[in-house]
């Protein structure tokens, strides 16, 4: 087994940073509001003269513009939970840690070196995934999580000669030079440690074991055999939940939807790698621009709902929906915070690819792919009143022959859909939906001209049970052929109710 | 280029024996340069009209009168086609139907981006008479955009995806030079996809120019669709070819006396509009005295 640890420093730092645009000192304080400390600066902060352990108000008389935030230790806890979600693509054994040290994820990445093409490979990809989320991270490689925890550490603080560990044999050697305050004892059991002579932990190693334990307990000395392989040391099992949840906060107030693209990505890479880990797919995603709460009226956050016809789980394709989708939203007030949420995950398989290279004018049944992207795409920007597909309906009035439809996802299974009887005589291929009443008196209407009568009459009278209905009517009809002198051939018809009106129905396109 | 004429009889200054013996140099050089240029495979003359061009295809219009005059025997594929129509109802949809029910024999789709809406009451294709027709409805994808502006994004998406068969077009008329670089965009578009791009725009088009590879104007008379190729690959066409493409039977054919309004019109229009309520009014004459009211059959069974 070979555990990674990836170790975050100064998380809420990072946390900060992540939502923050400006380069100046920032600190993170900590404590009861009478007193505030300082527990995390910035370089900026650092350069200024400030430490971790300050006092706040220190601190703001070393620094000019300083920016404190405080402490959450809920978002820390919610973010850890997200960066679990989206390792679970590489490994389904992971666990959070978080201490004074550092905070971060434990996963097992020695049984999936081989699905992502080596133990190298492996490393780079998630070097820069996690680059992408926008996190700073160190990494270790050991036997054990509790060692692979402290290499991590110790590359954090500093140490870039420090050598991984991938089998329990190196354990040892590994370990040994690391500094005892870095193990997370107590302080009076390290000092006592300290005051023998004891600085490192290979010093400790080296004592014997029994007394090592009458003197300072059994707990110590589990914990090194764990580290070192002795004892078996189990994780808690990592569940992913159902539903994927992640926020973000926006450096800026956002008022021009446009913008919400770019921190849109990082949120949707996260939901990229969660369903890779389901191997699920997602064809709903709601993101709530949630709006300044310290106004007078706090508006309620903005939904911006994504739709697809089929489930997807690339960050790319979702980006380039949402950007379409961004030029229809308008936000009412600047934005503040950003939210992804995706309740349904659905079975997701992509495409396999041929094996033979596809043919110029190829009779097999075309890949439904592209079509299927160029209907969402469209459906993104333009809504989906306006992007449609139109099916026949078996109805002898020609106004209800048709009716639309919202795209097909299968096109062999629509296929069935829409059944319609063979029109007998000749029909309109241009159909106005509210016949249009023609000028000119009943013997001779006109239309751009006087009309000449080509073909018909074909009397249409359907639809007596429509009686009462407001928005379907019964039809009387004499239908015709009618031409202009421009040349237009339509379709006209004589209503053969009380005013017997000529009306305008097609064009003979 | 002309072929080799006759070598006359009796040349100036030459015999004809000394013809067989030496022929003169500039004359058997011409006939020399006309048979071997004959002979080149590639060589293309002003009059022709079908190069083999192996990387366009071309669909068959369904027209031979069309394919005929066509470069390549009917509708290029991956070129920007433009139909410019005077008057909507010509039969510029019936041209197009023939290759459209083709494509959807091979399974693959298309897309009509309908002209923008304006008033409401906007004509939209008829499906059963495009099921009529061969058009598969299943493939098929209907996009009515808001602006002028999207009509030009949807195109161009639509042009963007892979395995397209058909892209249908209706495009407003702008400035001639916005008109000019959005066809011009289409056109490169179009060379990258082995779909069929048309492009429906209004006769006023017909005198700016246009990247178009292929011109088409439509007009129509005495039921006749009349096409003539403003623009082709190849020599102009001087006058206009007539298509049938609406039925033969309605060429000639007149209606001159229309059918008398019909007489139940009067009394069976009541009841469909009036609510069922009042059917029952149309029975209370029988039990009333007969001689103050006159009804005929037809007004018993119109209800």
């Amino acid at each position: 087994m070979l555990w990674l640890a990836i170790c975050l420093p100064a998380l809420p730092l990072q946390l900060a940073e992540r939502a923050l645009v400006r380069a100046g000192p920032l600190v993170i304080v900590e404590g009861p509001p009478q007193r505030p400390v300082v527990t995390c600066c910035n370089p900026q902060a650092s350069a200024a003269g400030i430490e971790p352990g300050q006092k706040l108000a220190a601190a703001q008389a070393l620094a000019g513009h300083l920016l404190a935030l405080e402490r959450d230790p809920a978002r820390e806890r919610a973010a850890l939970h997200e960066l679990c979600c989206w390792a679970y693509q590489f490994s389904p054994h992971i666990a959070p840690f978080g201490d004074e040290q550092s905070s971060g994820v434990i996963l097992e990445t020695g049984a999936s070196r081989r699905l992502f093409g080596g133990h190298d490979a492996l490393h780079r990809r998630i070097a820069r995934e996690l680059h992408r989320l926008g996190y700073r991270a160190s990494f270790g490689y050991a036997a054990t999580p509790r060692a692979a925890q402290l290499i991590g550490l110790a590359r954090l603080r500093g140490r870039d000669e420090q050598a991984d560990a991938p089998d329990a044999s190196s354990l040892k050697a590994a370990l040994a030079p690391l500094p005892l305050a870095w193990l997370g004892w107590e302080a009076g059991t390290v000092a006592t440690l300290q005051s023998l002579g004891l600085e490192k932990v290979g010093d400790v190693l080296r004592l014997p074991r029994d007394a090592f334990a009458r003197r300072f307990g059994t707990l110590l000395l589990d914990e090194l055999d764990r580290a070192l392989g002795r004892q078996a040391d189990p994780q808690p099992p990592f569940t992913p939940p159902e539903r994927f949840e992640a926020g973000l906060e926006l450096p800026a107030d956002l008022a021009d939807a446009a913008q919400l693209l770019q921190p849109a990505r990082s949120l949707l890479r996260a939901l990229q790698g969660f369903l890779r880990g389901r191997g699920a797919g997602a064809t709903e995603l709601l993101f709530q621009a949630h709006h300044s709460p310290r106004r007078a009226v706090p508006a309620p956050p903005t939904p911006i709902v994504l739709k697809l016809a089929a489930p997807e789980r690339s960050a790319e394709r979702f980006a380039a929906l949402l950007g379409e989708r961004l030029a229809r939203v308008r936000l009412p007030q600047p934005a503040t915070a950003l939210a992804l949420r995706v309740e349904r995950l659905l079975p997701f398989a992509p495409a396999h690819p041929s094996l033979l290279p596809p043919s110029a004018d190829d009779p097999s049944p075309a890949p439904a792919t592209g079509w299927l992207q160029l209907a969402e795409t469209l459906h993104a920007r333009l809504g989906s009143e306006r992007v449609f597909q139109l099916l026949a309906v078996d109805d002898h009035r020609p106004e209800y022959a048709y009716r639309s439809a919202p795209i097909a996802i299968d096109a062999d299974e629509a296929t069935t859909r829409g059944e319609a009887s063979p029109a007998a005589a000749q029909r309109p291929l241009l159909l106005l939906p509210v016949p249009q009443p023609l000028p000119g008196d009943a013997a001779a209407p006109r239309y751009r001209g006087r009309l000449t009568l080509v073909a018909g009459p074909e009397r249409i009278e359907s639809g007596w049970w429509d009686l009462g209905d407001a928005r379907r009517r019964s039809v009387h009809r004499d239908y015709f052929v009618a031409r202009n002198p421009p040349g237009q051939t339509l379709w006209i018809y004589r209503d053969l109710a009380a005013p017997h009106g000529w009306y305008l129905h097609g064009f003979f396109a | 280029m002309s072929t080799v004429e006759a070598i006359p009889l009796f040349t100036p200054g030459r015999s004809r024996l000394d013809d067989a013996i030496a022929p003169d140099p500039a004359m058997a050089a011409d006939s020399q340069r006309a048979v071997a240029l004959d002979q080149l495979a590639n060589l293309w003359r002003a009059g022709d009209l079908q190069h083999d061009d192996p990387s366009a295809s071309c669909r068959p219009t369904g027209f031979a009168a069309l394919d005929a005059e066509l470069p390549g025997g009917g509708w290029p594929t991956g070129q920007l086609i433009e139909l410019l129509v005077a008057t909507p109802g010509v039969g510029e949809l019936g041209l197009l139907v023939p290759a459209l029910a083709g494509i959807a024999q091979q399974r693959r789709s298309c897309v009509w981006v309908l002209p923008p809406e304006r008033a409401g009451n906007e004509a939209v294709p008829y499906p059963p008479a495009l099921a009529n027709a061969g058009i598969d409805l299943a493939r098929s994808l209907f996009v009515r955009p808001a602006v002028a502006r999207e009509t030009l994004w949807a195109l161009e998406q639509a042009l963007r995806a892979t395995h397209l068969g058909a892209v249908i077009g209706w495009m407003a008329t702008g400035t001639p030079d916005g008109d000019f670089r959005a066809l011009r965009r289409l056109q490169l578009l179009a060379g990258r996809s082995r779909a069929l791009v048309f492009v429906l725009r209004d006769m006023s088009c017909a005198p700016a120019p246009s990247p178009a590879a292929l011109r088409l104007q439509l007009g129509a008379t005495d039921g006749c669709l009349q096409v003539a190729l403003l623009k082709r690959r190849g020599r102009p066409l001087l006058k206009p070819i007539a298509l049938q493409v609406q039925p033969r039977h309605w060429r000639d054919a007149r209606i001159e006396t229309l059918p008398a309004a019909p007489r139940r019109a009067a009394a069976g229009a009541a009841p469909a509009d009036d609510a069922p309520a009042a059917a029952p009014s149309a029975l209370s004459p029988m039990t009333s005295s007969p001689a103050g009211r006159r009804w005929s059959l037809a007004s018993i069974f119109s209800h």
